[in-house]
């Protein structure tokens, strides 16, 4: 009986813990997914991702051109 | 002394799943317009889409391409087409396997469990339906009305991560849960035709082994011709053939003079005991986490026309599960007061309590009891067959869209993985395993993530850090296996679990290390 009442309750420490971890290290990035891939969901907002250096060249190139 | 003559079973399970065959083809659309059908029974056994009209699974993937994707996606949601009669029924059927038979009839027959233990697991099994009339609703919201299961869910609340891990907890458990199917209807076939059902290679293995070959080929026959919306239509009549012939063998079997007991015999066999309330707990528990992850379950949130139909069908739905579960109960509780030695000295065994009831009674009983277990192993291994393919459903739909390949590919890739991981079941079946244990480890895996997920239903701009992140979120999932690792090196002092338990714990913190340098 204890293993069923200790694990969930130990995930669900983990899980607040980890949590805590991840925002006050990563901060607001925190809430984005660890790994962005794969097939949109219908109707599925595409995450905000900070774009890289080279995506913001290529984005200040095409206003420049625009 | 069982004489149910084995070709006579034979027969009852043939003729029992090609009912069920024919009913899924006709809920389908095929044959619907040539069938003098009238209009009440074509509503009640054809399935219906949002618009009211037919199902048209077969017509539909001959269309053009959109009209095409909206029948595979229909053939793999049901999407809003059920009331709440259906899902109540569906629930209930897919719930209730043949395992129900062996389940709490023995807590009934253990006088050391008795009353609590089958209150209990009545409660735990009619509990998951409650905790999804109001987490349904939620989860369905956030989740899109595009969505199949709650993988989905977490794809759209935390990531690729989470999906995956709720798929491969949520594919374990219902594989799990399978097995434990195909074993309980092959030892229920074993049982009643006087075979073996503990001795491995032996005639009796090959014959069991052969009853969970046909009700594997028959379910994966209907459920890929014609889908989720099939499943429940026979759900429904599954359902009503359930309760009526219980309700037959409770008269049956209590009418019997060989199984009448005095109030005195009764009351020694219930009991209120402390064990009682522990068994209770933890199948509560168990229970509840391992039914979060059961996607059969979830696909009826989104099969329900509304969210009325959907609460309501659940509340039935719970009530009828407990009503059988303590039936099944108090089967064993009379099998107990009817012979307590017996089941002291463990010449009769507490879990087949209920076939101690049965004996008594002429042959056409038995054979009614196979077509009982039957439709009750038939309807929860469609909707499981269901339920783990529904798990990749909404990516391989979006591949098809994607690159512009047929929907109809999806159906071919949904039934590859139903033959594959039933033959893996049937063969594991095979093994005979002890079905409470089989359920236990699998809910145990359930435990170790059912937080985790489900905390992502918390709003984060209230909750703060009890709305986890993508990351914490599976940490905690990894922290729950790690602590079912402990607990077994604290029980058994295993020295491969030390080990395990120790790289488990090493990765992880490698891997919190490694996110934390570079986040």
């Amino acid at each position: 009986m204890w293993t069923f009442i200790i694990t969930p309750l130990v995930s669900l420490a983990g899980t607040v813990l980890f949590t805590g971890l991840d925002i006050a290290i990563r901060g607001d990035n925190a809430r984005q997914p660890i790994f962005e891939f794969g097939f949109p969901l219908e109707n599925e907002e595409p995450a905000e991702l900070p774009l890289d250096t080279n995506e913001q060249k290529v984005l200040k190139v095409d206003e420049v051109g625009a | 002394m069982y004489d149910v003559d084995e070709g006579a079973a034979y027969a009852v399970l043939i003729s029992v799943l090609s009912f069920f065959f024919l009913l899924a083809i006709l809920s389908a659309g095929y044959f619907s317009e040539v069938l003098p059908l009238p209009e009440w029974m074509r509503n009640f056994i054809v399935a219906r889409g949002e618009d009211g009209k037919d199902a048209d699974i077969t017509v539909a993937a001959e269309g053009d391409s959109k009209t095409s994707l909206l029948a595979t996606d229909f053939f793999l949601s049901a999407r809003a087409s059920t009331g709440s009669f259906g899902i109540a029924m569906s629930y209930f059927a897919s719930g209730m396997g043949a395992w129900v038979v062996y389940a709490t009839a023995e807590m009934g027959a253990t006088p050391a469990i008795s009353w609590l233990g089958v209150l209990g697991y009545a409660s735990a099994s009619a509990g998951p339906a409650l905790l999804i009339v109001w987490l349904g609703p939620l989860v369905r919201e956030q989740s899109g009305e595009e969505a199949f299961t709650t993988a989905d869910f977490s794809r759209k609340r935390y990531g690729r991560v989470m999906q995956v891990t709720c798929m491969a907890v949520s594919f374990f458990y219902m594989y799990i849960y399978l097995v434990a199917e195909l074993t309980s209807i092959s030892n229920v076939y074993g049982w009643l035709t006087n075979q073996s059902n503990f001795m491995q290679g032996t005639d009796s293995e090959s014959y069991t082994t052969g009853i969970a070959v046909l009700v594997g080929l028959f379910t994966i026959a209907y459920t890929c011709i014609a889908g989720l919306p099939a499943s429940i239509v026979t759900d429904k009549f599954q359902g009503i053939m359930v309760a009526a012939l219980v309700l037959l063998l409770t008269i049956a079997v209590c009418a019997s003079p060989e199984n009448q007991v005095s109030h005195d015999e009764f009351k020694e066999a219930s009991d209120f005991t402390e064990d009682g309330a522990y068994a209770a707990i933890t199948l509560i528990i168990a229970i509840l986490c391992a039914e979060m992850f059961n996607q059969a379950t979830w696909q009826r949130v989104w099969a329900s026309k509304d969210t009325k139909s959907m609460r309501n069908g659940f509340f039935l739905g719970s009530f009828l599960v407990f009503l059988l579960m303590t039936f099944f109960g108090i089967m064993g509780l009379i099998s107990y007061a009817k012979d307590p030695e017996s089941y002291e000295n463990f010449s009769k065994l507490a879990f087949l309590s209920f076939f101690d009831l049965l004996e008594p009674l002429p042959e056409g009983w038995h054979i009614l009891t196979l077509v009982l277990v039957t439709a009750l192993a038939a309807s929860s291994i469609d909707s499981l067959q269901n339920g783990m393919t529904s798990v990749f459903s909404s990516d391989l739909l979006a591949i098809c869209k994607l690159y512009g390949f047929s929907p109809s590919l999806v159906k071919i890739i949904s039934c590859i993985v139903m033959v594959v991981t039933n033959g893996a079941a049937i063969k594991q079946s095979a093994d005979r395993y002890d079905v409470l244990d089989l359920f236990l480890v699998a809910d145990l895996v359930c435990a170790t993530s059912v937080f985790p997920v489900f905390l992502g239903l918390l709003d984060e701009k209230k909750w703060g850090i009890l709305s986890p992140t993508e990351w914490g979120a599976f940490m905690g999932c990894l922290t729950g296996i790690v602590c079912v690792l402990v607990i077994g090196l604290v029980k058994d002092y295993d020295s491969k679990y030390v080990i395990f338990s120790c790289l488990a714990t090493f990765a992880n913190l490698i891997f919190a290390m490694q996110k934390l340098a570079n986040p």
